[in-house]
């Protein structure tokens, strides 16, 4: 039987791709390590889990952002449990706050503040737990009391406003670097590992992808 | 009668005008599927072929349009099909054909984006790459591409017609 142009078109294109997209499936040779483009500030206070890592994962994040909030609930939360707490991700925190959120800059003084003190990881999960209850007015100490100790905030704010300049260069540190790495949305994620770095697709990523990431870079 | 007949063989054949609209039109069409599977599959400076998917994927999943399992599928093959889909624009192959595929694709991933735009979802393309965030610019630019991809499948079927018309 004689087939039409379309049925030719359609198999072509059709058998193309599984062929090419198969060959590409096969495993590839690593290529060549490069030198790690990561910056030479290893995270320090502002990042959970162990340097040793094999993967370092570094999340520009504005805590008045909703889609870092999202980011953070679905999918950081599982990576902290899982990967983090096991030694298999190091988890750097950068502060990128957007000029569009008024009291994102605030939130990050009072992060930055928090891990200074050792407190990093309950501040940042108070602060996105509720951030929907301080976004709307910046009453960022009314909206965390439920999980943060009225004590322990009062610490942290005092160790602020003594500490504000190194604090604020900090924060200006962290912007900086995404500026030069030309993150232009929240949350922006760069995973390396085996010496590589690579910009995962900005705007947060689905905790199942992202498993599916880590786990490939922890088979290598 | 072999006048009438040349005559009426010259008034049907296509023009020259059309048939290089037709080749410039499925030229850049092609380039430009061409480079959108090469941006998935090149970047961050290096070529991608093992796991190109996963950071395709993390893109339309952005969407939140499609479940896992057809994520996963989509970013594994398109690539793949836009090269070839490209390549056979650039070569010719079935034009009219291959212009209604780019177009139904085309029109697919505008319904997409305006969804996504719509609601206000912060996300990157996935059109060229992984860094480019989804905006007004991006819709015109990928409408402008439907527009050529539409002429080119008009364009197509109406020189295939006369050439039918004339061999009949």
């Amino acid at each position: 039987m004689k087939l039409s142009s379309i049925g030719r078109v359609g198999i072509f294109l059709f058998a193309g791709t599984i062929l090419v997209s198969g060959a590409s499936a096969r495993p590839q040779t690593k290529p060549a390590s490069k030198p790690a483009s990561m910056a030479s500030d290893t995270g320090g206070v502002k990042a959970l889990g162990s340097k040793s890592a094999p993967i370092t994962m570094e999340v520009f994040e504005d805590f008045q952002c909703p889609a870092c909030r999202n980011f953070y609930e679905s999918s950081l939360k599982m990576v902290i449990d899982n990967y983090v707490n096991t030694g298999k991700v190091y988890l750097i925190h950068r502060d990128f706050p957007l000029d569009i959120h008024p009291y994102s800059h605030d939130a990050a003084r009072l992060a930055n503040a928090a891990a200074r003190l050792g407190q990093f990881e309950p501040v940042e999960r108070a602060l996105f737990d509720n951030q929907e209850k301080w976004s709307p007015n910046g009453k960022i100490d009314e909206a965390i009391t439920t999980d943060v100790s009225a004590l322990k905030l009062k610490k942290i704010r005092d160790y602020e406003a003594a500490h504000m300049e190194e604090i604020n260069s900090s924060i200006e540190r962290d912007h900086a670097m995404g500026v030069q790495r030309n993150v232009n949305q929240t949350p922006t994620i760069y995973v390396t590992s085996h010496g590589k770095t690579e910009a995962l697709p900005g705007g947060g990523v689905a905790y199942p992808l992202l498993k599916q990431y880590l786990d490939y870079l922890l088979r290598q | 009668m072999a006048t009438i007949a040349a005559v009426s063989e010259s008034s049907t054949r296509p023009g020259t005008l059309p048939r290089v609209l037709l080749f410039l039109g499925r030229f850049i069409l092609g380039a430009i599927f061409a480079y959108a599977a090469f941006a998935k599959l090149y970047f961050n400076g290096g070529w991608h072929f093992g796991d190109y998917y996963f950071f395709f994927g993390m893109a339309i999943n952005s969407y939140n349009l499609l479940p896992l399992w057809a994520v996963e599928l989509v970013a594994r093959f398109m690539p793949w099909f836009e090269l070839l889909l490209g390549l056979a624009l650039l070569i010719g192959i079935g034009l009219r054909w291959t212009g209604l595929i780019a177009s139904g694709l085309l029109a697919v991933f505008i319904a997409a984006m305006t969804r996504a735009y719509i609601l206000g979802l912060e996300i990157v393309c996935g059109c060229f790459g992984n860094s480019e965030k989804l905006g007004p610019w991006t819709l015109i630019r990928d409408s402008s591409m439907l527009v050529l991809a539409l002429a080119v499948t008009v364009g197509a079927f109406l020189i295939h017609r006369r050439r039918t018309v004339v061999s009949s």
